[in-house]
């Protein structure tokens, strides 16, 4: 397995050579001068100029790119244009609060969305069924900023149950799991009703299987036969989908973010682009290409956990 | 029929939900009664004075740093860390003589020093720097006496190193930038000014805390309170998503939103406890002509747009009441703008009659579809916008000039791609909307400043001679009659059309007393501001 990890870590580095180059020549050919919106609002041509030199950004693209490279190698991602701030220190400040929101986000999608997805499968066509799967298709439905702002509306606003927003200056604490409650709520929407698709519709098909009628014939308790031996079959694609959804959520929550007032990367990445901050573009791009080759590994890995007959030799 | 337990509990929950929210009383204000919690709409991201010259970074600024002189709300200059100045008959040497007794959060005595490292680094290697171009050197006399040698005479000077120029004069503890370098302004503990407020704590993206300096005691000279201000703390919370503001605000989560939408203020307005506090801009909202562009030659034309624009359904739609209309180019607030009843006489107000025949006598027939066409021709043209109360804007006004014939096409760009659009002449005519301390402003205008920031391509002789003038003289009544003639010409050759001046919007719980907003920058130094809770 340890030479199927390193084989699958090697493989990552012509990704991150793609994606660099694939990155660097996008962020320069959108419309956009970071030098006249740092120089400000009224800067005229000749101060654009010079804020461009200190810049560094009159050199030419591949000699940008090759000192990109050079640096990033050496684990400096560069700093900021705008703030002066280390990209690399950026991206350890914000990181935390996408990873807490987005493992949050994830861990409630999946436990309600496999609970709402086998309860359906087992009890199919009853009242539930329906009715899940008509939730389900509204959470697939709704924009997340319509489901954000109903959330703040009902519960801080009318229930006060819990804040509009922010992230709890004590993190890990009670208040911090209220600041937590609504974005990872409103994020997990989309999540919780894919995988209750996905989970009732392969748990539909296994329980069609002849293992499935062979433990029954056994005498076998129901439960046992849909936990121990539907379910865990069952499992596969969901965990590939919720691997995959969790990458796209890390750097897919920025509406969330938004309206939750919730200091992330995907703010971050979004500010950055509106400001034509290259180095920070840059940086967290390649950050979550990183990240999602990780997490794609950890599911590939996982496999062999619900599966037994599946090898890495 | 028998319920199954799932159908109860749905039914309980939503009888539940719907008693709760119904039962729910108005929301109060819970917080701590000496924190002073305001919402911003962006989060700032560096503190040294003059890096950078986005809005959060400057207001945050302000409350951290002191600089030599500072405008009141009126726009007059008071001392700030310099107790008095001099120039020189030429009016090319200006001498600042510094208080004393002025300490830095760090604990370090602020002299000369400090004054002289930071305008040095300013004018060699910050983005901002243009803003004191006529500056050459500068000198320390002594500890406490440094100074400025101009290149040309030149009024603005004042104006461009006091705080409310956007806070780049701000002084900072020049040992605090050696010792940080580059990490300056964006370590929390790198930054140390003279201001009434001090940094305590920074969760980028999220909030920052600001403790009261209690040595402060050289407020300025407007403020009532000169020592130490009220409120023991500050925190300024970075909430962008305009509904999720006025939600915190009405919970009483936060005491203050000082950047409410217009959307929300009036509905804000009639809570209990709650008030919008409003101050007029100094705001030089307008729609300028791309003079590269031949259609714009004929004066008849822009006329006649000008006259086709009626600003009050402007103001009472998209900005729902919270401006005014405009009938000149520079703030009502600002020195050298024409008084408005002069003004009146001069600039064409709404009259869509007098447009229709001024686009007959320019030779613009109605074609079959409405639209008028001269030489084969359609009047079509493109406006280039970058926000979305633009874009609320210039739908009322495309529908107005439909009435007289025109067909104007909007393109929404983000703002960095409308500054290449600009920069490429790509536009026919384009909205800008900023605020403003002086009419210095008039070197959007003049032919040095194309393509940027004079993205109106207006190249024109009798501008810059007034430009000279207000540049170069040491007199200020000449001055202000520079800019005034200026402005007036702008209006008789319809130039561009000046839109409604926007106001500053701040939602506050009415316990909140004294906030004193100011007309470029809003909220500002909140020396004054206090929470008087029962």
């Amino acid at each position: 397995m340890l030479l199927y990890i390193l084989r699958r870590l090697l493989a990552t580095i012509p990704v991150l050579i793609g994606v660099s180059i694939l990155v660097f020549s996008i962020v320069h050919l959108i419309p956009g001068d970071p030098a006249m919106i740092l120089a400000g609002m009224d800067a005229t041509e000749q101060q654009a100029a010079e804020t461009r030199k200190v810049l560094g950004l009159d050199r030419p693209l591949h000699v940008q790119y090759f000192t990109y490279v050079l640096r990033a190698v050496n684990g400096d991602l560069g700093r900021s244009i705008h703030s002066r701030m280390p990209v690399w220190g950026l991206i350890k400040e914000f990181f935390p609060a996408t990873f807490e929101l987005t493992t949050a986000s994830l861990i409630l999608a999946g436990i309600l969305g496999i609970i709402v997805g086998v309860v359906s499968a087992v009890k199919q066509y009853s009242i539930f069924d329906h009715l899940s799967m008509v939730g389900a298709l509204a959470g697939i439905s709704l924009p997340i900023f319509w489901i954000g702002i109903l959330l703040i509306w009902l519960f801080s606003l009318k229930l006060e149950w819990f804040p509009t927003g922010g992230r709890a200056i004590d993190f890990w604490s009670f208040e911090e799991l209220k600041h937590l409650a609504l974005p990872a709520l409103s994020l997990a929407g989309i999540s919780v009703a894919m995988i209750a698709r996905l989970t009732r519709s392969t748990m539909l098909e296994v329980l069609r299987q002849d293992y499935v009628v062979t433990a029954r014939s056994k005498g076998l308790p129901e439960k046992w036969v849909i936990i121990r031996h539907a379910l865990s079959n069952a499992l596969i694609p969901v965990v590939t989908y919720m691997g995959l959804q969790y990458g796209i959520l890390l750097s897919g929550a920025v509406v969330t973010e938004t309206i939750f007032s919730w200091p992330g990367l995907g703010r971050l990445v979004v500010e950055a682009i509106s400001s034509r901050d290259y180095p920070v573009i840059q940086g967290c791009i390649l950050f979550f290409a990183v990240i999602f080759v990780m997490i794609n590994l950890a599911v590939d890995l996982l496999y062999g956990f619900l599966d037994p007959r599946i090898r890495y030799d | 029929m028998k319920r199954s337990t799932f159908e109860k509990w749905v039914i309980g929950m939503a009888v539940f939900g719907l008693l709760a929210a119904g039962a729910v009383q108005p929301a109060q204000a819970k917080t701590d009664p000496d924190t002073l919690i305001v919402a911003y709409n962006r989060a700032p991201n560096n503190f040294l004075p003059g890096k950078t010259s986005s809005l959060p970074n400057i207001w945050i600024g302000m409350l951290m740093y002191d600089a030599l002189v500072i405008h009141d709300n009126q726009g007059k200059v008071h001392p700030g860390l310099a107790e008095k100045w001099d120039v020189s008959a030429d009016g090319t040497v200006w001498t600042f003589h510094l208080r004393k007794n002025v300490k830095f959060h760090s604990g370090r005595k602020f002299t000369a020093k400090d004054v002289k490292a930071h305008f040095d680094m300013w004018q060699s290697e910050l983005p901002t720097k243009s803003k004191i171009s006529s500056l050459e050197s500068s000198r320390i006399i002594d500890d406490y006496t440094i100074e400025f040698k101009l290149k040309y005479p030149n009024l603005v000077f004042l104006n461009m190193i006091s705080q409310t120029e956007w806070g780049y004069g701000g002084i900072p503890d020049a040992e605090a930038v050696k010792k940080y370098g580059a990490d300056y302004g964006v370590l929390p503990e790198s930054i140390s000014g003279t201001g009434p407020f001090v940094m305590k704590k920074w969760v980028r993206g999220e909030q920052v805390v600001l403790e009261r300096n209690p040595e402060y005691k050289w407020g300025p000279a407007f403020y009532d309170n000169k020592g130490p201000a009220h409120v023991k703390r500050v925190i300024i919370r970075a909430m962008p998503e305009e509904a999720s503001r006025s939600a915190a605000l009405e919970r009483g989560e936060i005491d203050m939103d000082i950047s409410l939408s217009p959307k929300d203020a009036p509905r804000l307005s009639k809570k209990q406890g709650l008030a919008v506090v409003v101050k007029p801009q100094n705001s030089i909202h307008h729609l300028g002509f791309n003079f590269k562009k031949e259609l714009w030659k004929d004066e008849k034309l822009r006329r006649a747009l000008m006259y086709a624009v009626n600003q009050k359904p402007i103001v009472e739609m998209a900005y729902n009441g919270f401006a005014e209309p405009s009938i000149g180019l520079w703030g009502p607030g600002v020195e050298g703008h024409t008084p408005k009843d002069q003004m009146a006489k001069i600039a064409p107000s709404y009259d869509p009659e007098k447009a229709n025949a001024l686009l007959d006598e320019a030779g613009w027939k109605r074609g079959a579809d409405g639209i008028r066409v001269k030489d084969g021709k359609p009047l079509q043209f493109t406006v280039y916008i970058y926000d979305e109360l633009q874009a609320n804007i210039l739908t009322i006004v495309q529908e107005q000039w439909r009435k007289i014939g025109a067909d104007p096409v909007i393109r929404q760009l983000e703002y960095a791609a409308w500054q290449n659009a600009m920069r490429a002449s790509e536009h026919d005519m384009r909205y800008v909307n900023g605020t403003h301390s002086t009419a210095d402003i008039a070197y959007w205008f003049i032919c040095e400043s194309m393509p940027y920031p004079n993205h109106m391509y207006w190249c024109d002789p009798k501008t810059e001679e007034f430009r000279k003038i207000t540049v170069t003289t040491t007199r200020p009544e000449e001055r202000i009659k520079a800019f005034q003639e200026m402005e007036q010409d702008f209006m008789n050759r319809a130039v561009l059309i000046p839109m409604p001046h926007s106001t500053w919007l701040v939602g506050a719980w009415d316990y909140v007393k004294d906030l004193k907003l100011h007309p470029i920058h809003g909220m500002y130094r909140l020396m004054d501001a206090k929470k008087v809770m029962k």
